[in-house]
């Protein structure tokens, strides 16, 4: 259940200001901050960075 | 978090069970109240214990230590454990924990942390999810614990030293997450950057170039030393066919010395046929004059029918015989002259039967007499037998004059024939050759050949499998040369797409931090007016964009820092700045412990008369000092008060309700 930091409207005006997809940029900084589950977490960004989700 | 209730067993100073219980209004304070040494410090410590397994040292979450967290009463009375139950509110779930940690079974005098094992209670609206807290860790991060459980020890040290106040904001408003993600993201980014690099100096497609490069070369060798065998398979196919040739000239020539000796022997027969033809015309010429005779000697039998049939006729009309004598004068001005001694008068009956027999077979004649010729009897058969032939000598005649002829055309075309075949032997290219040397040469040319011509077959062969190899490998390359694209354009739209996000985050960094400082200064500057002694002089407080720094604003909107004010007034700064940093972040309970530290009555009186204020609930952990009588009065909106007492004797305390 992460936490979602950034206040939306932010997120949705720096998104639209860099040319990014929302949805992904949500994920990136949604995303479980566990440090044991940190190689997992770096092959997520990998996959969202990289277009593949 | 709005905390419900809170239950301790055996917890460091408290034996038994303990219980604080926050029921719903009215009011919503809780005081608990103790001296120095009850427990007031450790009713917080349990918060933290409950939800991290950790314990507070000095603004700081460290592990715990067993042995000092079960009440050494209980421990003595054999029962080595420690319990804290925590029911709070949060989004609308109602979440239970229960940490206890208890001595090991078969441990009677537990000292070690090894001599106990520690278990988790951990229920999300009555769901047990065992030891699995990490909604806590989600939900309230370490790292700012501090803020929404605040001591007067924080407090005061916020007071004295706003040390990494920016630090601290950031970590109570959860921004180090979105700098780990930033990092994050840098760390994938400069993975994209290692992939790229990889990728265009891919090792796969360096093996196929130079697989290419060394299958190239060997081609370019073998079509080298191709041309060269061909070459000389050309030269060798060239003397081959000129001794082929040479061996058919062989055939020519021996066709020629054929035809000569052809010729040779026709000559030789047409010089036996001249022979023959001379023997025969010398026989024809001896049998000439018989042949005239013979040819006369039908003349004259013509002569003697037409003469008889003249003479029979005119003797007929005359009714005479002609004179034997004339006739006989007839008969030789004939050319024929058959005479006879018997002849006579009436000899013509005789006649006529001679020249029946001569007009028959002539055979029967015995004599012919003329004035010319005295023919016996012998030659009259040897005339009469010629005469029989005289058809078929005319013939030979012919015969002959015709193969004279013959022998006399072919006699000169085979002279030239001769003469034109010798001369063609005589200039012949194979004149001067000797067959079995050009057969031999042939030989082994032919054998050459086919050694050259293996050694070319075989090269070609080998040859097409290389093309073919380098036409896989091309095609290889193509593939990868694409793939290499494809993924470099990826990779490339990856690295961009990665600072596109780096800035997006830095950016969404800086303005939260922003806006929450701007809300932190805003309800902080109100908790500030609303405490301070001088809120005609001291209109609010301000966070510095950049550090965080707090410094109280004067009315006329300077700024005064914190070195500057007295203690108590930076006390009141700092509760005021956590205060505001509180509301800002989280709802729910506040739980102040002695916070009002070095404050004079005034500001004192002031924060007690906000403290319903400042949160949904305040537990207030204060000593007797803490709250007076007259502090008491100014208290508003207390729910309920709990005492901690202590036994002076067993050395431990308990939580017990007043009304």
């Amino acid at each position: 259940m992460p936490q979602v930091l950034v206040d939306p409207a932010i997120l949705a005006e720096v998104c639209r200001k860099h040319k990014l997809d929302e949805d992904m940029v949500f994920k990136l900084v949604s995303a479980e901050k566990a440090v044991g589950v940190r190689t997992h977490r770096l092959k997520e960004f990998r996959k969202l960075l990289g277009g593949e989700v | 978090m709005l905390i419900k209730s809170l239950e301790l067993e055996n917890f460091k100073v408290f034996h038994g069970i303990n219980k604080v219980e926050i029921k719903p209004g009215p009011g919503n304070v809780v005081v608990v109240q103790g001296d120095n040494g009850r427990g007031k410090s450790t009713i917080m410590e349990s918060i933290f214990w409950a939800l991290y397994g950790k314990e507070k040292k000095y603004d700081r979450l460290v592990p715990a230590n067993y042995h000092a967290i079960v009440n050494n009463t209980a421990r003595k009375e054999g029962n080595a454990f420690a319990r804290v139950s925590l029911r709070f509110e949060h989004d609308g779930r109602l979440i239970e924990v229960e940490r206890r940690v208890a001595a090991k079974k078969g441990v009677s005098e537990p000292v070690r942390k090894a001599d106990y094992e520690e278990t988790l209670s951990f229920k999300v609206d009555g769901k047990d999810f065992g030891q699995d807290n990490s909604l806590i860790y989600d939900e309230f991060p370490e790292d700012v614990a501090n803020f929404f459980f605040f001591d007067g020890e924080t407090i005061t040290r916020y007071a004295e030293a706003q040390e990494n106040n920016r630090e601290t904001v950031e970590k109570a408003l959860g921004l180090p997450y979105l700098r780990q993600a930033r990092e994050d993201v840098e760390k994938v980014e400069k993975d994209f950057e290692k992939d790229l690099r990889d990728v265009q100096s891919s090792p796969e497609t360096e093996k196929i170039e130079g697989q290419l490069k060394g299958l190239r070369g060997r081609a370019a060798e073998m079509v080298t030393g191709l041309n060269d065998d061909e070459a000389r398979l050309e030269c060798l196919n060239n003397d081959i066919r000129q001794l082929q040739r040479n061996l058919e000239e062989f055939d020519d020539l021996r066709g020629i010395q054929q035809r000569i000796s052809e010729l040779e022997d026709f000559s030789r027969e047409l010089a036996g046929e001249e022979a023959s033809i001379v023997a025969d015309e010398e026989e024809f010429r001896a049998q000439l004059p018989w042949l005239i005779l013979s040819k006369s000697v039908r003349g004259a039998v013509d002569n003697v029918g037409k003469v008889k049939e003249q003479a029979v006729q005119e003797r007929i009309e005359q009714g005479r015989m002609l004179d034997q004598i004339e006739f006989m004068k007839d008969l030789k001005s004939s050319g024929v002259c058959i005479c006879g001694n018997s002849m006579d008068a009436d000899g013509l009956g005789r006649i006529d039967e001679m020249l029946v027999k001569l007009n028959g077979a002539l055979g029967t004649i015995q004599v012919i007499e003329t004035d010319r010729y005295s023919w016996t009897q012998a030659d009259l058969a040897t005339a009469i037998s010629k005469a029989r032939t005289v058809d078929e000598q005319t013939s030979n005649i012919h015969s002959l004059e015709a193969k004279r002829k013959y022998l006399d055309d072919n006699r000169e075309k085979v002279a030239a024939a001769l003469e034109r075949e010798n001369d063609n032997l005589r200039t012949h290219s194979a004149q001067n050759l000797r067959e079995k040397e050009v057969f031999e040469r042939l030989t082994q040319l032919t054998k050459d050949k086919a050694v050259v011509q293996s050694k070319v077959d075989g090269a070609k062969e080998e040859l097409s499998a290389i093309q073919r190899q380098v036409s896989e490998l091309e095609r290889l390359l193509e593939i990868s040369f694409s793939r290499k694209s494809s993924a470099s354009k990826s990779l490339l739209e990856a690295i961009n797409r990665s600072n596109r996000v780096l800035k997006a985050l830095e950016e969404m960094i800086d303005r939260s931090a922003e806006i929450k400082r701007a809300e932190i200064e805003k309800r902080s500057s109100q908790i500030y007016t609303s405490i301070t002694n001088k809120p005609r002089e001291f209109v609010g407080l301000s966070i510095d964009p950049a550090t965080f720094e707090v410094k109280v604003r004067s009315e006329g909107g300077e700024l005064v820092e914190s070195r500057k004010l007295s203690d108590g007034e930076r006390h009141v700064m700092a509760l005021s700045f956590l205060g505001g940093l509180k509301d800002s972040t989280h709802e729910g309970t506040l739980i102040m412990d002695s916070p009002f530290g070095r404050l004079d009555q005034t500001h004192k009186t002031r924060l007690i008369e906000k403290i319903p204020e400042l949160a949904e609930n305040v537990v207030l952990l204060v000593t007797d000092e803490d709250l007076r009588e007259n502090d008491w009065r100014c208290l508003n909106k207390v729910q309920s008060k709990f005492l901690l007492e202590h036994d002076q004797v067993q050395k431990y305390s308990r939580i017990q309700e007043v009304g």
